[in-house]
């Protein structure tokens, strides 16, 4: 059974305007142990979707209908409660933000301290501290910081303090949006060989969500591709890299630069991204489709398995 | 110029429904303010009666169907009163604010976008007239300028131009750091052109909802200086001063004097403050993901 | 071939904000060495990529050449004329001469401003034509940047263009006025990856046709390393190596270089890259590491590396770095 498992889930945000799908009938699941890259470009529902796994949709966003199950329990239909214990305990989020995510006016231990008795209210504020610092050190924070405040620690060292709140209560499940969009380079590359390197000692299974192609190439197993809140493509990262189906996926990957690659030509998709208050006909992709034909305008395609990948395009689909 | 502000301005409100609460608040504050000076503008064709006539009716007759807002004590008809009653504060109020922007707005535009000395001087002038209770400072201003429609406006401006100072100086030391002001200065723009075509329509929105809120502060303000006694001779109908003989008639139980007045002074000031809280909102939208 | 830009020593600290308290009890001035002491120089045509992380001084190298700030110490010396000779109104007349283009679009345009105005304000504010002549070339220039027609696009508010468009919008704005120089703080830093390199190949379009120089910024070497001639790696204020692309890309010298090139993701699961990730992170440039800024960090460091700061030396042809202990040499 898989550790995560969402089917069809659909997350409309009510505004002013219109309902707008930001999610829309998205399907994926992830197996213990392994690493699910949830990539796409700005405004295609990959934040909202890992915040469903943990429903924390912030409003005017429902999550209007789908399931998501985490190790079999319903995460949508559970309880405040049970949602509640589950947020930390089995399921980790690392935010975006390090600088607003963190309380400026508490110091890092109160902050383990919090989460680890709110889930507890019997281990001791001692007890909770110490486990704090050893969840800190292995991530390569010195012990004695445990008092220091938000700001006195640097970008990257702030990252860090997330991910070890995102560990501090052992989950099984670790989704992480965007961990290292806010950091230098070098940095990034740190957090990035940290979270493989816990990856592999913790067992953990991680669902990585970035805009950043490069770093799901080397740290996902399997990766996920979303288009204005629908996934159209999901596979095997070494396929998906190698023989990309999806029209979209095949120019999103020709625009990457790669600096081992001499003379490399980058290309670009024309356009922009559908405005989902008032979404085109058909696959939502086909205005900017090289490929697109008659039956893209008008029918939306279904995600369908070939092989080991799932694609949702008209191309590959014989009916 | 005004006419295409105007024509620009009607559609929105039209909008303005669709713009949830604040739509709706701003809608009912610019209700309430409108009907209140078109009742005080048309005072010539509806008031039932001579404001100033007197021993019209019995003295401190109560609501009636000849006199339905009652009598004062001179026998003059309240209803009259109330109709005529708005324009004076009206005149002080608008009056006010008007002089409040001419002077707030450029002073505090000119001096924080000029910095250093310039900056910190004005600020201490402002923040020290802004120390000063409002009310004490309007009536200390007003007692030495003397009555009159033009003075208590005047004592209510310099009360109130350090908000409009520190809201506009706030905004502009922000919008100073922005890129697109140093991207005015990058394409060769000059310092008038860039604190008017870069900040100024930037700092606008957060003018508007000061200046609604002066406008309510004012018409409490001259309430207050007439009750005082201050500001304004005794042969105009002013809801102020029925305020202070309302006042005391009211231990007898007469108190159709100064509920009235009263209560118009309320729907005015807080149709004012509901106008500028939905005003602030709608033009500070928050940004939708 | 003519020198466009020649910086020599340049320098630029900045006070640092010190509390009441702090200023009473401690004499010492704090300062951000935001920039210490670079040098180098530009060919007209050329594009150089000024590379490096956050604190490097990158960002205000480039404000310093286009003089929207003044330096500590150090000349910047552009076509021939000094800078520091420029002031008032002459200065704001030869900015048509040098322009920006800013990294987030959507803050660099002025909400209030129509699109089509903020690019012909660039004109009307240098005096350039007569009002139907810049209205001309506004229009012109939206339709270059690939804003056609360009009367959809005019009358707009930045809020109502993708960030792509609005980008265009800050290119066509810079070079409406025809400017022999543009430095370029992370371009496409905050656009939509899949139209990244449609901006960039506008920009190397626009720079032929208009005969230009640039000054790219930036922290994506990739991106650097397929638009830009030569690079110069910046650290704390310091340039660590400059040379032609394929030179310090392909053969780097400076361990910095080697680390910076080792940490970036590759989007190919196949790419076997040897990581040499150095520990730490930048320090604070209000006060850099004694001798080499990056010794702290060097996985190769010794123990002069702490005593000694060392020089940009040309350590073969054209290629310079700044290191006691280059690699590959």
């Amino acid at each position: 059974m898989p550790l995560l498992d969402i089917q069809s889930l659909v997350v409309e945000y009510h505004t002013l305007r219109a309902v707008v799908k930001a999610v829309d009938r998205v399907s994926l699941s992830v197996e213990k142990g392994q690493t699910l890259g949830l990539v796409g470009e700005s405004g295609c529902g990959k934040s909202t979707l890992g915040l469903s796994a943990i429903r924390l949709v912030p409003s005017p966003g429902r999550i209007v209908s789908g399931s998501v199950t985490l190790d079999g329990t319903d995460v949508v239909n559970c309880s405040e409660n049970e949602i509640r214990r589950m947020r930390g305990k089995r399921v980790g989020y690392v935010f975006q933000d390090p600088m607003t995510s963190l309380n400026p006016v508490k110091n890092i231990g109160a902050h383990f301290v919090e989460m680890i008795r709110t889930h507890d209210s019997k281990v001791s504020r001692e007890d909770a501290l110490k486990r704090a610092q050893s969840v800190l050190e292995r991530l390569g924070i010195l012990p004695e910081r445990i008092l220091d405040f938000p700001h006195q620690f640097s970008g990257g060292m702030r990252q860090r303090v997330m991910i070890g709140l995102a560990l501090a209560l052992g989950p099984e499940l670790v989704v992480a949006d965007e961990p290292t969009t806010s950091l230098d380079v070098i940095v990034e590359a740190q957090i990035i060989a940290l979270l493989r390197q816990l990856k592999e000692s913790l067992r953990l299974t991680l669902v990585l969500i970035t805009h950043n192609i490069g770093i799901v190439a080397e740290t996902a197993d399997r990766v996920a591709v979303m288009y204005a809140g629908r996934l159209s493509e999901l596979g095997e990262t070494g396929s998906l890299f190698a023989k990309p189906m999806h029209p979209y996926t095949q120019a999103l990957l020709k625009s990457v630069p790669n600096i081992t690659k001499k003379d490399q030509v980058l290309s670009w998709i024309p356009g922009a991204p559908p405005d989902l208050a008032e979404p085109p006909p058909g696959c939502l992709f086909h205005p900017r489709c090289p490929y697109a034909f008659d039956r893209c305008r008008k029918e939306e395609p279904l995600l369908l398995r070939h092989d080991d990948t799932e694609v949702a395009c008209h191309l590959y689909d014989r009916r | 110029m005004r006419g295409r502000i105007v024509v620009q301005f009607l559609p929105r409100l039209a909008s303005l429904r669709k713009r949830g609460l604040a739509g709706w608040i701003t809608i009912i504050g610019l209700v309430m303010v409108t009907g209140v000076v078109l009742m005080t503008l048309s005072a010539p064709w509806i008031s039932p009666h001579d404001p100033n006539e007197i021993a019209l009716g019995p003295v401190l007759g109560p609501p009636s169907w000849s006199f339905p807002l009652g009598t004062n004590n001179m026998g003059q008809d309240m209803l009259s009163r109330l109709i005529w009653g708005g324009s004076n504060m009206l005149q002080v109020a608008l009056l006010a604010v008007i002089v409040c922007v001419t002077v707030g707005v450029p002073v505090g535009l000119l001096c924080s976008f000029a910095g250093g000395l310039v900056d910190k001087s004005s600020s201490l002038v402002m923040d020290s007239i802004y120390a000063f209770p409002g009310l004490v400072l309007a009536i200390a201003i007003s007692a030495m300028l003397g009555p009159g429609v033009v003075n208590m406006a005047l004592s209510i401006a310099v009360v109130y131009v350090p908000s409009y100072y520190r809201i506009v100086r706030s905004q502009v030391l922000s919008i100073k750091e922005l890129p697109y002001v140093e991207a005015a200065r990058t394409i060769g723009a000059r310092g008038r052109s860039t604190l008017l075509r870069y900040i100024l329509p930037n700092v606008l929105p957060s003018i508007v909802a000061v200046a609604t809120m002066n406008f309510a502060d004012a018409i409490l303000t001259a309430a207050g200086l007439t009750f005082v006694g201050l500001g304004l001779p005794i042969s105009t109908p002013d809801w102020g001063w029925d305020l202070t003989y309302g006042r005391r008639l009211l231990p007898s139980g007469i108190w159709w004097v100064i509920a009235f007045p009263g209560l118009m002074i309320v729907i005015l000031a807080l149709g004012f403050a509901l106008a500028g809280e939905g005003l602030s909102e709608l033009l500070n939208p928050k940004l939708e993901q | 071939m003519s020198n466009i830009l020649e910086v020599a020593n340049l320098k630029k600290y900045f006070p640092v904000e010190k509390s009441f308290l702090d200023k009473l009890l401690t004499s010492q001035k704090g300062f951000v060495h935001a920039v210490d002491d670079i040098s180098f120089s530009m060919n007209r045509g050329d594009i150089l990529g000024l590379v490096g992380e956050s604190g490097s001084g990158k960002s205000t190298t480039a404000r310093l050449c286009l003089k929207l700030i003044e330096p500590s110490s150090g000349s910047v010396v552009f076509d021939g004329m000094d800078l520091s000779k420029l002031g008032g109104e002459e200065l704001r007349r030869f900015r048509k001469n040098m322009q920006l283009i800013f990294q987030d679009p959507t803050a660099s345009l002025s909400p209030r401003i129509k699109v089509g105005d903020a690019i012909r304000h660039a004109l009307s504010f240098q005096g350039v034509g007569t009002p139907s002549e810049q209205t001309e070339r506004t229009r012109a220039m939206l339709e270059r940047v690939g804003l056609k027609p360009w009367s959809n696009f005019y009358d707009r508010y930045p809020h109502q263009l993708s960030g792509g468009q609005k980008q265009r919008v800050v290119i066509a704005r810079a070079l409406v006025l025809n400017p022999r120089f543009v430095a370029a703080d992370e371009p496409i830093a905050m656009v939509d990856v899949s139209v990244r390199a449609q901006i960039l190949e506008l920009m190397l379009e626009l720079k032929k046709e208009f005969d230009l120089t640039y000054l790219f910024i930036t922290h994506d070497l990739a991106m650097a390393n397929y638009v830009c001639h030569s690079i110069a790696i910046m650290y704390l204020g310091k340039i660590l190596e400059t040379g032609s692309k394929e030179e310090v890309f392909g053969r780097p010298l400076h361990p910095y270089t080697l680390a910076l090139l080792s940490s970036i993701p590759v989007p190919d699961p196949k790419a076997k890259i040897e990581r040499i990730i150095p520990k730490g992170e930048i320090p604070s440039p209000i006060n850099p590491p004694k001798g080499c800024r990056f010794h702290p960090r060097c996985p190769y460091a010794q123990n002069i590396c702490s005593e000694r700061e060392p020089q940009l030396e040309e350590i073969k042809p054209h290629h310079y770095a700044a290191c006691f202990f280059p690699r590959h040499a």
